[in-house]
């Protein structure tokens, strides 16, 4: 049976190599004082977490068309434009490593934005580590398992805000609604097993009482959970995520009789409880904390321009993770600047260095990357819907 | 005409060293870095697949199971990497034992069930398998799952860090597993198994004990998984709870009958299929995952038994097509012949 | 707590069933594991959205997600199925890209973003111990009446004869006169339309992304083969069963085993009762 099978494997293995025909990149060619400089875009692109990925990529095209449509920028006395480089990890860890590669390695690329999705942005970073690229990422087990930290890592760069920080926000919210015992309900998997400690903990300072109520992945139904809630008594309901069962738990709240004195969370979707969820306002006040602002519900001149640009750039973006466009929109002028202030396109270490102390105005407000965790801080915010009507409170940063 | 038959004998094992040199070559041709990272991941797929080709193909026995064996072994080499500190060498043995010993205790229910019922069981049982490597935190590192490097570690010379070093040695790897298989396959035991595989009944009747001896193939093929499952994890230096999902058995199933279960490369031809083809069309990503579904329903319609048969059945047409027309020039000539006789 | 559990899980579990009988018809005939019926139930929930979106009717999202379904397990048998049935593992294979280009499709159509939707009754009946959602009820109805009738066709008719003599034995079946082929060609046509059913009352559950299918899958399988292939009234009682445990699971226990605890189960009852509790057909060979 072997042999003339094979000859053809051989002949696949062969074929295999060709695939391999070197491709040639183009350098930064400087001959007429104009350059390119790329920059890598690892998200996912298709797969099961698509809805995540979109977002923050359509993000970072619309901000480069803007700052390339604009002329490009000026570092020394060359002319830049940006050149995305894009490439899909299909949502698979198995795939985030060998789209890295292909970023690093093949196309030279020197600053990458992503992965959003945490596991893969913690395998990427064996490509881009020793290869000293300056990598932004919103992974919240970024922050967890101490990379943002580590001063071995010094060129990554998280987007969302510190955990305590957005912990302590969110519990002090609770408190003021009066909330004694609340039920943290969330999809039992990595990120919110490594964001829960801190919640805990900002809880407990709260004088808040805690029960933890973690659905698997693939839960089709969530009346069980609600009901669990009921039975643990609790008056108030914390909601880590994912976002887009908001309503219908929204609903399960109201049809099982829970009547909390708030249900809340980071960045949920307040069109839920206006209107989305049950057809007419919950009746029971609901709030969102910002760990960016509000893409459903633009109250603020800055933001509300930004969504609807975006939004006309690419509609497939309104989703109920299209809060993640926040997490790259205002980075890519902001590593720009970066790379002007430095002087360089290529030196990674140099523009973190101006990173590092960097303070910028963007949509999300005043933002700096923090000192002990290298993750940015801006603009806080404390959307209430009370009735059906959106108040807003907001918390000035702490850069300084 | 002896030293012509000890020839013809180790031919298939000459061609099995000929296509792992073949395929060692790979980084010599200067591959981009992403081309000869999915080469990596096709070859330990192609190990894996190996396993599973040779205990379907030959034993006639599926297993969905597969995945966990080979996460089982994955997490064998982490685990022992991370707590006791064990090189890539020393952890090898424990992760095929390890494949070995739950490749066996998958086999136990077919004593029980059968067709279809111990596939679906097989599933189930893979199903438990990677509920628990995705939750038993205390050992599989929980949320934040285990980082491994391989640090300066060499084998046999390869620097396991070195991207292309350490797709020639995931290549030996293959090329030795694939001769055992081949040594395997046309022993006598090789010869029992397909016995088996095509009328148990008999078998057992002619003495055969089919329990013992297809839990010794499910346990030879749970051992390839383990060893594929180690070569994984120190190629992607990580394993997280998320690692390891029923997608993973799914891709052993494709691959493996992609390029067609009766073959001994015909998991590695799947693998190359699986891994490669969605890169060539350049489509873009969803525009892309359709038509590559779409051609892998069309792959497996025109070739069920793999693409490999396709190679097959090209030849026999040909010999079919040359043994005609040899009859033919035959008949003429006969024909000819028999008119000249007739006019002399 | 304990009751309003149980009955959580009884309408959950309502669900499994409907699904499971749909995988039952198709396995229990063509012996196909058929993994794209996850993305059939998806696809009837989308339609189900779309129709209810546009017309404002929830009678005709319901309807057209049943006709659509049935006329798509029409096309797929005509066009792939038909030609696996001589190797029933091809035929997995084949439904394993179609999940691929059924998938994509529903992000091509309708993105990947959820979507969702007002359940047509509003609002629950509160007994003190138990509160009842008024939805629920609504779907526990439409999944008894379907499994009902499907119980009635199988049991009670000639179509439904011939289609358990198929399943028995086809070869026999043929040799009987029975239109074999026809008959498995029916079967996927009911059996996706099923899935149909199936997909509104997801759409009434919550929201709904091109992904869902996968949960539904692996469950509706559990339940077919727990209860025995061909089995209705197993599909029922099983689909209850792992609706409630798991409904009970997520009550009291760590919910994060569920897969483990459902899948466990399932190998004991295979291992001890190897064609599902209340019997079924026996496995092919491969």
């Amino acid at each position: 049976m072997q042999s003339g099978f094979l000859k053809i494997a051989g002949a696949a293995a062969i074929a295999a190599g060709l695939f391999a025909a070197p491709i040639g990149f183009a350098t930064t060619a400087q001959a007429q004082k104009t350059g390119v400089v790329k920059i890598g875009v690892n998200e996912s692109l298709s797969g099961t977490m698509i809805a995540v990925g979109l977002p923050p990529a359509a993000a970072i095209r619309l901000a480069t068309k803007e700052i390339n449509d604009a002329g490009g920028f000026t570092v020394g006395d060359t002319t830049y434009k940006i050149q995305l480089v894009e490439v899909d990890n299909q949502s698979t860890t198995a795939n985030a490593v060998a789209t890295t590669i292909k970023l690093v390695e093949d196309e030279k690329v020197k600053f990458i934005f992503g992965p959003t999705l945490s596991t893969l942005a913690i395998q990427s970073l064996q490509v881009t580590v020793p290869n000293d690229v300056l990598q932004i990422s919103a992974a919240s087990l970024w922050q967890s398992t101490g990379n943002l930290s580590n001063p071995k890592q010094p060129l990554l760069f998280g987007t969302q805000m510190p955990v305590t920080q957005i912990a302590d926000i969110d519990m002090k919210a609770l408190a003021e609604f009066g909330v004694k015992k609340v039920a943290f309900m969330s999809l039992d998997d990595d990120t919110t097993k490594s964001n829960i400690p801190s919640f805990t903990e900002a809880a407990k300072k709260a004088g808040i009482e805690v029960v933890l109520i973690l659905f698997p992945q693939g839960t089709t139904d969530y009346s069980s959970y609600v009901s669990r809630a009921k039975g643990e008594k609790v008056d108030g309901i914390y909601f880590l995520y994912p976002h887009i069962v908001v309503p219908e738990l929204l609903r399960y709240v109201v049809d099982l009789g829970l009547n909390p004195k708030a249900f809340g969370g980071r960045s949920l979707d307040a069109n839920a409880a206006i209107k989305g969820a049950i057809g007419k306002p919950i009746p029971f006040p609901f709030f969102a904390t910002g760990s960016t602002p509000f893409f459903q519900n633009p109250t603020e001149g800055r933001v509300k321009q930004f969504v609807d640009k975006l939004t006309a750039f690419d509609p497939k973006v309104a989703g109920a993770n299209a809060n993640f466009a926040f997490f790259t929109y205002d980075f890519v002028p902001m590593l720009v600047k970066a790379m002007q202030q430095a002087g360089t396109v290529t030196d990674t270490q140099k523009v973190a260095n101006v990173l590092y102390t960097m303070k910028m105005e963007g949509v999300l407000g005043t933002i700096c990357f923090g000192k002990e965790v290298r993750t940015a801080t801006f603009d806080g915010s404390l959307l209430i819907v009370r009735d059906g009507k959106i108040e807003m409170k907001s918390f000035p940063n702490v850069c300084n | 005409m002896n030293g012509n038959s000890a020839v013809q004998r180790f031919l298939p094992h000459l061609g099995v060293l000929l296509v792992g040199v073949i395929i060692f070559l790979l980084p010599n041709i200067g591959p981009t870095g992403k081309v000869l990272s999915l080469a990596t991941t096709t070859v330990i797929f192609a190990v894996g697949g190996a396993g599973l080709g040779f205990l379907w193909g030959q034993a006639g026995q599926l297993t969905l199971a597969h995945a966990a064996v080979f996460g089982l072994g994955a997490y064998t080499a982490a685990i022992c990497g991370k707590m006791l500190g064990t090189t890539f060498v020393e952890a090898l043995p424990l992760s095929i034992l390890v494949g070995a010993i739950s490749g066996g205790l998958v086999a136990l229910p077919s004593l029980r069930t059968k067709g279809h019922y111990f596939v679906i069981l097989t599933f189930a049982i893979g199903e438990v398998l990677a509920v628990i490597e995705q939750r038993w935190d205390s050992l599989t590192g929980g949320a934040n799952g285990i980082l491994i490097t391989a640090g300066r570690q060499t084998v046999l010379g390869f620097t396991l860090m070195r991207r292309a070093e350490y797709y020639q040695l995931t290549v030996i790897f293959l090329t030795v597993v694939s001769l055992l298989l081949l040594i395997l396959t046309r022993s006598r035991w090789g010869t029992i198994l397909r016995g088996m595989r095509e009328n148990a009944d008999l078998a057992a009747s002619l003495g055969v004990n089919i329990a013992k001896q297809r839990l010794i193939a499910f346990a030879i093929a749970g051992a390839i998984a383990g060893l594929a499952g180690q070569l994984y994890v120190y190629q992607v230096q990580f394993i997280a709870p998320s690692s390891f999902t029923t997608q993973t058995s799914i891709m052993f199933l494709l691959v493996t009958l992609l390029g067609g279960k009766a073959y001994l490369f015909g998991p590695a031809v799947g693998a190359l299929a699986y891994f490669f083809l969605p890169e060539l069309f350049g489509l873009p990503p969803i525009t892309n995952q359709i038509a590559f579904g779409a051609l892998l329903v069309l792959m497996i319609l025109l070739a069920p038994e793999g693409l490999l048969s396709v190679i097959g059945r090209t030849r026999r047409f040909f010999s079919r097509m040359r043994t005609r027309s040899r009859m033919t020039h035959e008949l003429e000539a006969r024909e000819a012949a028999a008119e000249k006789g007739g006019q002399s | 707590m304990f009751a309003q559990q149980v009955y959580n899980g009884v309408a959950l579990g309502a669900v499994y069933a409907l699904i499971a009988v749909g995988i039952t018809l198709v396995y229990g005939l063509s012996r196909i594991i058929h993994f794209a019926v996850g993305e059939l139930v998806m696809f009837g929930s989308f339609i189900a959205w779309e129709v209810q979106n546009a017309t404002g009717s929830w009678t005709l999202g319901i309807i057209a997600a049943t006709l659509a379904l049935a006329v798509a397990g029409f096309l797929t048998e005509r066009g792939v199925f038909r030609f696996t049935l001589s190797a029933p593992m091809t035929g997995f294979i084949v439904s394993l890209g179609l999940i691929l280009v059924f998938q994509g499709l529903a992000i091509e159509i309708w993105s990947a973003n959820p979507h969702y939707a007002q359940p047509p009754l509003r609002g629950a009946w509160d007994f003190g111990s138990v509160v009842v959602i008024k939805q629920t009820v609504l779907n526990i109805g439409i999944v008894v009446a379907m499994l009902a009738i499907s119980y009635y066709i199988l049991m009670r008719t000639r179509f439904g004869k011939a289609l358990r003599a198929v399943s028995d034995d086809s070869q026999a079946a043929a040799l009987m006169g029975i239109p074999v082929r026809l008959v498995i060609m029916a079967a996927f046509i009911a059996g996706s339309a099923l899935a149909g059913v199936a997909g509104w009352i997801i759409l009434t559950n919550g929201s709904i992304t091109p992904f869902v299918g996968a949960n539904y899958l692996l469950r509706g399988f559990a339940v077919a083969l727990i209860g025995g292939l061909g089995n209705i009234q197993g599909a029922a009682l099983a689909g209850l069963g792992l609706g409630v445990l798991e409904s009970l699971a997520a009550g009291y226990i760590a919910p994060g085993w569920n897969d483990a605890y459902v899948f466990a189960g399932m190998i004991a009852i295979l291992l001890w009762r190897p064609t599902g509790l209340a019997g079924g057909g026996e496995g092919a060979h491969l």
